[in-house]
């Protein structure tokens, strides 16, 4: 119980915030509850910070990243689980490579990869380099997932004349549809509030993404919570959004995930 | 095993060009980075090669022992605070409860949102002017004088920490509970008529069903949390006297504030070494065949 | 055989639109000069620069890119450009970092272009020319100078009895006294240190040197921080804290935005900060601007001293435009479109031409005019020397934030604390 209001206070601090005038944020005795809603740093966020943009562009990269990784992971964590090849045990250890090195170091050489390549700047770049975040975790999680599925499902289907990828496609996926949906959620999350590739690599107020638009709002020494909370309402909408989309998937995930029948 | 013809081209394709990318944009940093840490390289200088000697200086410095240290406690508490909360957090949420999407999606946000804004709201909130936690506390007499949550050095270690477990519980509670709703119901149904307990449940067949996500779980957000950079460069920047440094805010002090590339990445390298220990040491126990736990 | 032609199948046309993708950007872009600038607090700062910059690629043909950004942000980005080559033509520097990168060899000299713009429009002030001149070559054109100030509240001066605003930091420590009430929540001295705060930095300094202190000896080589006057300032500063009990509870966890956010909730009686305060006040909170009063630094034994802080703008050796770069300089620097560009953020922003801080009546205004004469008490990271990349590594490694940190919240002794302070600052060199 008290980790529940641990967890949510703070949320609902940052959400009055988002409501409170400049006054009363800067008075020295809080107060739990703002004396009127204010809109203003709603307002603010979207004329003076460009926050519009921003969330498009984040968006858009979140959907596409997490949809590529899940693509990738899902035959990728097949491929390791149930066929048998050379330099299988080794292959996935691999994998996780790339989460040994902080991102803080490794953005300068991706940087200058990028560079090379011309992509900086743009949204293709970041499109390019966010997987590498994604995959590993993604690829991992459906091959404990995958280890846990019985066999039998797929011998049945082979019996029956169904091919590998049809397999696939139609006995394994479905039950596994829970872990790849939060590999989804997942996914789409560190794209979301991925920070230190965007900063690099994007300039232009255009191609902002939303982690960029909030940080460009600490100009001074002066942080203006109100819009600054408000942002984070905002960024949170779209999460919950798509979880809840997701959640149906979970639910009805778990009666296709039956081995009878 | 079934079939093992080349009809399992398709996936196993697929499993190469990821493999192939990810060395293609990973590999290529990760070689560079290991060079450089062995030159005495500044931002826009070009380096000459001078061994191990960064690496000779920093392990005789003071700050950087007390950084190593700092972190390992952090990575510490941090993980083992996660693991407990997490799995009850999915525990609790795979209560058929009323409401249990909407809670769900409310006590994923803290990982979910920005950390920029969150971590800052903390900083806010255990402050002084306006500052809601002391407040509080004072206010349910828990103290008497408002507690110096970022001044004082125990304190500030303690509410990095603290942040730490609140951002990271997520992660964990909602992978293991992807874990949990993995588990068929009817290995519990099997046991049940054999008269096991719950207490024996819950030790024969949820503890071994989830034990690899958990795993994994574990591993992975070890190896983040010991390159956890924004929670600490936000709320502390490394302080109070440079007592909540960690790896990543230290390399990032040396490398972009005293433009000395050669030490900074020396120092970020240091964790590579214990990460790979750690991941060839759980590697084993995730990555079963299928005959074990069946 | 199957496996390949899947893998080219697959492989082929992603690579192929990215190098499209990447071939397209190339070819979109025309000749352009691009600038990056530190987003200021003043959002008409921001459009009147980009404004200009604008017209003057209008002018020539050109397209220009104008990027404002935090300054907290701009570090990770300018190692990447340096480190990949792929620079902006013309960036934002604070002094510092010109120091910096001057001497990792990345800046263009701009020695004769500093004097052709004063030839033409005027003098800048020499100690801004000083902060980035070193082995008698410029590495950058000062662009604008902050201001720092002591902010005081009239309306509790006058309820404690007191005439007027302090002069010496020994008035300071009176005041500050009198003016402190625990049970109102109201503090005197509204100062505080943390890792994150660069205020703390920028003061203790300035205290320090007032009283005759100083880090470094005036060929910058050494580090001549152990005297008796350092020591009685140090004790001074601690003494407000610890002794004195004149500063808030909360003081040492602050960060740059810890006295700002006391001053304007009305827990600090006096706040020593450049003009964002102003700046917020005026949009948000006119009541209390009305009450606030501003005034130079107090002074102590060896004189009026304020630590600097000088904002400048420099061209990258690698810059692809730089010929581009050095006529869009000239022409930011015009002083007819320049001191109207500065007025707008008075006095956030203090211009660097020595004739427009004499003449405009902006700069005499009531709440601008300290910040203005503040300028003429600048010294630079580095005194008593000039500033050195070391000098900045010290105040990059936050040292004096952790000199205090450790006498006052880890009560070590006065002399211990200076001689670890020395230590870790020999280490810098």
């Amino acid at each position: 119980m008290f980790f529940i209001i641990f967890t949510i206070f703070p949320i609902y601090w940052m959400l009055i915030t988002a409501f409170k005038s400049f006054q009363e944020i800067y008075q020295v005795i809080p107060k739990l509850w703002p004396s009127k809603l204010v809109w203003q740093n709603f307002l603010e966020i979207f004329q003076k910070y460009e926050y519009g943009p921003a969330l498009w562009n984040s968006f858009l990269i979140s959907i596409v990243v997490s949809c590529i990784t899940i693509f990738i992971s899902i035959f990728s964590a097949y491929a390791v689980v149930r066929l048998r090849f050379k330099g299988k045990r080794v292959m996935p250890k691999l994998f996780l490579l790339s989460y040994l090195i902080p991102q803080t170091i490794l953005f300068i050489p991706v940087y200058i990869l990028l560079s090379e390549m011309n992509l900086t700047n743009t949204i293709w770049g970041l499109l390019l380099i966010y997987p590498t975040m994604t995959i590993p975790y993604a690829t991992w999680i459906l091959i404990t997932y995958f280890q846990n599925l019985p066999v039998e499902l797929e011998e049945a289907a082979f019996v029956d004349g169904a091919s590998r990828l049809q397999t696939i496609l139609f006995i394994v996926i479905p039950p596994s549809l829970p872990s790849i949906v939060s590999t989804y959620i997942f996914s789409f999350t560190i794209c979301w509030s991925e920070y230190i590739y965007a900063l690099v690599v994007i300039s232009k107020k255009t191609e902002r993404t939303i982690t960029l638009a909030l940080s460009n709002m600490l100009v001074a020494d002066i942080i203006p919570w109100g819009p600054l909370m408000a942002g984070a309402v905002i960024a949170a909408l779209p999460i919950m959004f798509v979880y809840g989309i997701a959640s149906k998937y979970i639910v009805s995930g778990l009666t296709l995930g039956s081995v009878k029948g | 095993m079934g079939r093992n013809r080349g009809d399992q081209n398709f996936p196993l394709t697929i499993l190469w060009i990821g493999l192939l990318y990810l060395f293609f944009i990973q590999g290529y940093p990760f070689f560079w980075s290991i060079f450089i840490s062995l030159t005495d390289q500044g931002i826009g200088r070009p380096g000459k090669f001078i061994g191990m000697d960064n690496f000779i200086y920093l392990f005789s410095d003071r700050t950087f022992w007390s950084a190593i240290f700092f972190t390992f406690i952090y990575v510490f508490a941090a993980i083992l605070l996660k693991l407990l909360l997490g799995f009850i957090m999915a525990l609790m949420l795979h209560q058929p409860l009323k409401g249990r999407g909407f809670f769900r999606a409310l006590l994923f946000l803290p990982w979910a949102l920005p950390t920029l804004t969150s971590v800052l709201a903390w900083r806010w909130m255990l402050g002084d002017v306006g500052g809601i936690v002391n407040y509080l506390l004072m206010g349910l007499k828990v103290v008497t004088r408002p507690v110096a949550w970022l001044g004082e050095p125990l304190f500030a270690r303690l509410s990095v920490v603290c942040v730490n477990i609140w951002r990271g519980t997520p992660f964990f509670g909602i992978s293991i509970l992807a874990g949990l709703q993995s588990i068929s119901p009817e290995l519990y149904e099997v046991a049940k008529i054999d008269g096991a307990s719950a207490y024996k449940r819950f030790i024969h067949v949820t503890i071994p069903g989830v034990r690899p996500v958990v795993l994994l779980v574990t591993l992975i957000s070890t190896i983040w949390t010991f390159g956890d950079f924004a929670i600490i460069w936000l709320m502390t920047r490394g302080g109070p006297a440079n007592t909540t440094h960690v790896f990543s805010t230290l390399s990032y002090v040396v490398t972009f504030q005293n433009l000395d590339m050669g030490k900074g990445i020396a120092i970020a390298l240091t964790i590579v070494p214990i990460s790979i220990l750690l991941m060839t040491a759980t590697m084993k126990y995730i990555f079963q065949r299928e005959e074990s736990t069946q | 055989m199957k496996k390949t032609a899947l893998i080219i199948l697959l492989v082929v046309p992603l690579l192929g639109s990215y190098l499209w993708a990447g071939g397209q950007k190339e070819k979109t872009e025309p000749a352009s000069v691009t600038v990056w600038m530190k987003k200021g607090f003043v959002e008409q700062q921001n459009v009147e620069f980009e404004k200009r910059v604008n017209e003057f690629a209008k002018g020539k043909n050109i397209k220009a890119n104008v990027e404002l950004l935090a300054y907290e942000d701009i570090f990770p980005k300018w190692t990447a450009a340096i480190q990949s080559k792929n620079v902006p033509d013309i960036s934002f520097f604070g002094y510092q970092e010109v120091g910096q990168f001057s001497k990792q060899g990345v800046l263009e000299e701009v020695t004769s272009l500093i004097q052709e713009i004063q030839s033409k429009y005027g003098k800048i002030f020499t100690s801004s020319t000083q902060a980035v001149t070193f082995g008698g070559k410029t590495f950058a054109i000062p662009f604008w100078g902050e201001g720092t100030a002591l902010y005081y509240r009239k309306d509790l001066f006058a309820k404690a009895g007191l005439s007027g605003p302090p002069d010496t930091w020994e008035e300071f420590r009176t005041c500050a006294i009198k003016l402190t009430d625990p049970a109102a929540g109201v503090y005197g001295a509204g100062i505080g240190y943390g890792a994150g705060n660069s205020d703390a930095e920028w003061l203790s300094r300035s205290i320090i040197w007032s009283m005759g202190g100083a880090i470094f000896s005036e060929d910058g080589k050494k580090i001549i921080f152990k005297s008796p006057e350092t020591k009685a300032a140090v004790e001074f500063i601690a003494g407000l804290f610890v002794k004195d009990k004149v500063t808030p509870p909360g003081a040492m966890g602050w960060n740059d935005a810890g006295n700002n956010t006391a001053y304007i909730s009305g827990q600090a009686a006096m706040v020593v900060n450049t003009g964002s305060i102003i700046k917020a006040l005026e949009k948000n909170n006119p009541e209390l601007l009305k009450k606030t009063g501003v005034v130079v630094l107090p002074r102590g034994p060896a004189g009026r001293f304020t630590a600097g802080i000088s904002n400048n703008l420099g061209i990258f050796k690698d810059a692809k435009q730089k010929k581009i770069a050095q006529e869009l300089l000239i022409y930011l620097m015009e002083p007819s479109w320049y001191k109207e560009w500065i007025a707008a953020s008075a006095p956030l922003a203090l211009p660097v031409y020595e004739q427009l801080a004499k003449s405009e009546p902006i700069w005499q205004q009531e709440h601008n005019k300290a910040f203005m004469d503040s300028m003429a008490t600048f010294k630079y990271l580095g005194y008593k020397g000039d500033y050195t990349p070391t000098a900045g590594k010290i105040y990059n490694l936050r040292l004096i934030n952790a000199l205090f940190e450790n006498i006052i919240s880890k009560g070590m002794n006065v002399d211990a604390a200076i001689d670890q302070f020395v230590q870790e600052c020999q280490k810098a060199f």
